[in-house]
């Protein structure tokens, strides 16, 4: 293994769930100090997701750019819990940070709903942890409709996103989907020049778990097919989540030259390892 | 071929606990529930886990909405990684009966266990 990416964990997430900006700003500041200096320095395979407070942008910015320039700090991490959509242009300083610092912006599911996210659903809070977790993939695709359609990839056109952890069987029928909006409505938003799905392409990858397990496994390799190329598709473990997924055998009906790809080849053309 | 492979001294194996043993290279679970014994191979059919590791204990069965009722104690085993739960006794997934894994049938010869494998 030539590289492993830390994502951080759920309370950092929440940081910029936090009521007090001042408090997340701080918050996110330590937890990048604890980063460097508990990980990354440890390990030099290692690489970092450094934290910012969203709820105030200037100073979130301000923070990438003090530890934007450490070696092993190759993104900034969102929680998909927000109080709006990422691609409207309150966040756009700490997107121009991102830019800036050459550092990609990772939105991993989770947080929806907690403390001033709004709810985790646009139907409600649901009951129960397994109907959440069945629909986290819905703020994800509300933010990457917003980061397309807002025109975020015009505006900051060396902006990489990816999407972290939301699964990957839906991506293809929801690209097609915005492409097919786009083709009627695209007078409302005339910045978006291009496709939907040439702005995903070229900026946006998602990282596979958790991978879905239909009861005939090639299906699968099929909706992974659909694609526009597996190279938009990163590896993730989400160790040590429960839900984690196994390297050894998660990819395994994959012929071998994708499996290069999802397990190393495009995460070094993304990250530029 | 089969064959006989000593697990141990029944009054070493209390009810509710297991013991994983080498069989062969092979890692297999031996499991007292209740006075009654079994053996599952401690590789879990879904991505590979090593299952017998995982919880022993019970589920909350199918019941009506709203209801909850404890069942099944101590004869279901709970994969330490996805939570996929598992009948001791049987060695098939609970919430879907083709997916298993491999059982083997343990003996009981003069106060000490055998598993044939």
């Amino acid at each position: 293994m030539s590289h492993a990416i830390l994502i951080g964990e759920s309370s950092q997430l929440n940081i910029s769930n936090m009521v007090n900006a001042d408090a997340a700003t701080a918050l996110a500041s330590a937890y990048n100090d604890w980063l460097v200096t508990t990980w990354l320095s440890f390990d030099s395979r290692l690489l970092g997701s450094a934290f910012a407070a969203t709820q105030d942008p200037i100073a979130a910015a301000r923070e990438i750019d003090r530890i934007g320039s450490h070696p092993q700090i190759i993104q900034i991490a969102l929680g998909s819990g927000a109080r709006m959509p990422y691609g409207q242009r309150f966040f756009y300083p700490i997107f121009e940070a991102a830019e800036r610092n050459n550092l990609a912006i990772a939105i991993h599911p989770f947080t929806e709903g907690s403390l001033i996210a709004n709810p985790p659903t646009a139907a409600g809070y649901p009951s129960h942890y397994i109907e959440y977790h069945t629909c986290i993939t819905g703020s994800i695709q509300a933010h990457l409709a917003s980061l397309v359609f807002e025109g975020v990839f015009e505006r900051f056109p060396r902006l990489r996103v990816v999407i972290v952890e939301a699964g990957v069987a839906w991506i293809a029928p929801f690209v097609w989907r915005m492409d097919r909006e786009w083709k009627s409505l695209r007078i409302e938003v005339p910045w978006v020049k291009r496709r939907p799905s040439e702005y995903v392409n070229e900026h946006v990858r998602f990282t596979t778990q958790p991978l879905d397990e239909p009861d005939n496994p090639d299906h699968l390799v099929q909706i992974i097919g659909m694609l526009s190329s597996p190279e938009l598709l990163m590896f993730s473990s989400d160790y040590p989540h429960w839900d984690f997924d196994n390297p050894e055998r998660v990819l395994e009906r994959f012929p071998d030259d994708v499996q290069d790809q999802i397990f190393f080849e495009n995460a070094q053309r993304f990250y530029q390892l | 071929m089969t064959s006989e492979w000593e697990v141990g001294r029944v009054e070493d194996l209390k009810p509710g606990t297991r013991r994983i043993i080498n069989v062969k290279g092979r890692q297999v679970g031996v499991f007292n529930v209740a006075g009654r014994f079994y053996a599952l191979r401690n590789i879990c059919p879904h991505q590979g886990a090593p299952l017998c590791e995982g919880e022993i204990g019970s589920t909350l069965l199918p019941s009506r909405p709203g209801e909850y009722v404890v069942g099944r104690e101590g004869e279901v085993l709970r994969c330490p990684w996805h939570q996929w739960e598992f009948d001791i006794t049987s060695g098939r997934c609970l919430v879907d009966s083709r997916v298993r894994v491999k059982t083997f049938e343990v003996v009981v010869r003069d106060g000490h266990l055998f598993l044939i494998a």
